[in-house]
């Protein structure tokens, strides 16, 4: 009798459960909306050791359709009105920028707060790529709402069926955070993977003490500090070489251009703002010989000695070089998935 | 038997949790607001018209620093330490608003900080990696760590004819800088809010003049210069 009684309270407490579970399985089914069958695949930048973290848009999350399309998009003359695409001025080969061009070379955005050489967009990379898309290209979204392939890739990033200027605009910021490259030699010695050569090594010393005084700008592991500096090169400004002053007219900017990364630099000859130099030898010459004195010259140009050089030896400007030859990064720039789709 | 065990416990519990409750007091929180002066002027970015003790004439363009270490001092002696790493840059309001949370209630009669970091977090890669820090590190080929401040501007000579930029660094341990703040305070639960000010000059004066022409217009790898520069901050904050 006492057993019959045990196994009913049992039993009761068995129905009381499966009670509960049916009710909340009742409950969570009224309670969540109908299945979408909108879906992404999320795509995963992994932050090398040592960089900073991301800040991503939580407007634009990374997806592998959003990605895709942002990579059809930077090859695709369909952006202009014209015949020009982003490729067009940025070749992956030249670590995206070009022999022909000073265009300012795309890796490492997803740090980046302020764009182009004079800062005319600060904010995100959606907002760079809305200025691109609207200002730069003029992008005609007709043109994109007419193609059916567009159309599909559009639909299956942001299932959307009219596509508009915000929607290329984010499409192509989320192929430029993906643009990510960390495995330089110089990373890798960072990393502890590989040792430099003496003449390598020697330069990343005179590169991060105050003998070169490349650091404060240039600094590690991004080699942009995403400032605006007046580095020297003109002492006299006019609305050639007005730089941040054109984005800001306040006089204290004139000179100013924004601190460029050195990742690839090897590659994206000419350098500074309107290609002046051919060679990275000239660049180390104006910092050790040819700087210039200017009321907007940022205080940390004008140290002793620096105003009149640096006065690197021979082999000291050949080990910078050869320094920063190892931010050359051929894993990136033979990343098949950067390429032409 | 089972069961009067779980009552019995739980009884135990409740006791135990119920006696915490009435000792703990909740902690209070301070918030501090940072503001600039150049002895009775209020600081003005990228004007050439301040003179330090040295009579140099000179402008400020741009100073982030790291405040670290507010310590709590009670008259018997014993204190609390903040853990909390404050990256300040002037021209950024929203970062000169520090708030010290998790603070015993209580009455206390001083306030100390430091100006840097002190040798447990003044290594490399040390803080949480976003830009703010990345920007101030302090490169391992100069010993590693942080800048714990760079000051940096514009200064005449003192014939009035040629100017020139300085950039006042101040970094490695030997440099922190530790400012005592004789300042009673009851810390409650209600929030209050108090203003530290920086007077730019204390950093050039007291106990020894710092002259951009003769000590440098730049300090980060010289000893002598971050020293001064060291000793003279103990002195550049007050509080209200």
């Amino acid at each position: 009798m006492e057993k019959m009684y045990l196994l009913l309270n049992k039993m009761k407490s068995v129905g009381l459960v499966l009670g509960l579970i049916i009710m909340s399985t009742l409950v969570s089914c009224v309670k969540n909306p109908p299945e979408s069958s909108f879906k992404t695949t999320p795509y995963d930048i992994k932050v090398p050791k040592g960089f900073p973290v991301i800040t991503y848009n939580p407007l634009n999350p990374m997806t592998q359709e959003g990605v895709a399309l942002g990579r059809k998009l930077y090859y695709d003359p369909i952006l202009s009105n014209d015949g020009r695409s982003c490729s067009q001025c940025h070749f992956q080969a030249n670590g995206f920028t070009t022999f022909a061009s000073n265009s300012l070379v795309h890796a490492n955005l997803a740090w980046s707060t302020n764009f182009l050489w004079k800062g005319e967009v600060s904010g995100t990379l959606e907002d760079q790529m809305v200025f691109e898309v609207t200002k730069f290209f003029s992008t005609d979204v007709s043109k994109l709402n007419a193609n059916e392939e567009y159309r599909g890739l559009f639909k299956k990033a942001f299932n959307i069926t009219t596509i508009t200027e915000k929607d290329v605009a984010y499409g192509l910021a989320q192929f430029f955070r993906g643009l990510v490259s960390y495995n330089s030699k110089f990373d890798q010695f960072s990393r502890g993977e590989t040792d430099l050569s003496p003449s390598e090594l020697n330069g990343y010393i005179l590169f991060t003490t105050e003998k070169g005084d490349c650091f404060h700008c240039h600094s590690i592991p991004l080699t942009t500090d995403n400032s605006f500096r007046n580095t020297g090169l003109d002492s006299v400004y006019n609305s050639t070489n007005w730089g941040r002053y054109e984005v800001t007219h306040n006089p204290l900017d004139k000179g100013k251009f924004k601190v460029p990364t050195l990742r690839n630099i090897e590659l994206s000859a000419p350098y500074m703002h309107d290609g002046r130099f051919a060679t990275l030898a000239e660049v180390i010459e104006h910092y050790n010989s040819g700087v210039k004195i200017s009321s907007t010259i940022d205080p940390i140009m004008t140290k002793p000695g620096k105003q009149y050089g640096l006065k690197l030896s021979v082999q000291e400007k050949k080990d910078l070089i050869s320094f920063l030859k190892t931010l050359t990064d051929t894993t990136f720039i033979n990343n098949k998935a950067f390429s032409k789709p | 038997m089972k069961f009067k065990l779980l009552v019995l416990c739980c009884i135990v519990v409740g006791i135990i949790s119920c006696k915490k409750d009435t000792v703990v007091l909740e902690p209070g929180a301070l918030k501090l607001t940072v503001k600039y002066s150049i002895d009775n002027d209020s600081l003005q970015f990228d004007t050439i018209k301040y003179l330090n003790a040295a009579g140099n004439k000179y402008s400020l363009s741009h100073l982030e620093y790291f405040i670290s270490g507010v310590t709590f001092y009670k008259s018997d002696g014993s204190s609390f330490i903040s853990n909390s790493v404050f990256y300040i840059n002037a021209q950024k309001p929203i970062s000169n608003s520090l708030f010290v949370s998790n603070i015993p209630q209580g009455t206390y009669s001083s306030i100390s900080l430091l100006i840097g970091l002190d040798s447990n977090t003044n290594k490399t890669n040390f803080l949480p990696n976003i830009l703010d820090n990345i920007n101030m590190a302090w490169p391992d080929a100069m010993g590693g760590g942080y800048h714990f401040m760079k000051m940096e501007g514009y200064f005449k000579d003192k014939a009035g004819v040629k100017q020139d930029g300085y950039a006042m660094h101040l970094g490695r341990n030997n440099n922190l800088v530790k400012i005592n703040l004789s300042y009673p305070i009851i810390i409650t639960t209600d929030l209050q809010t108090k203003t530290l000010t920086m007077n730019i000059n204390e950093w050039y004066k007291n106990p020894s003049n710092y002259d951009f022409e003769t000590d440098g217009n730049y300090s980060m790898g010289l000893p002598n210069a971050m020293s001064k520069l060291a000793q003279n901050g103990k002195d550049v904050f007050t509080i209200k």
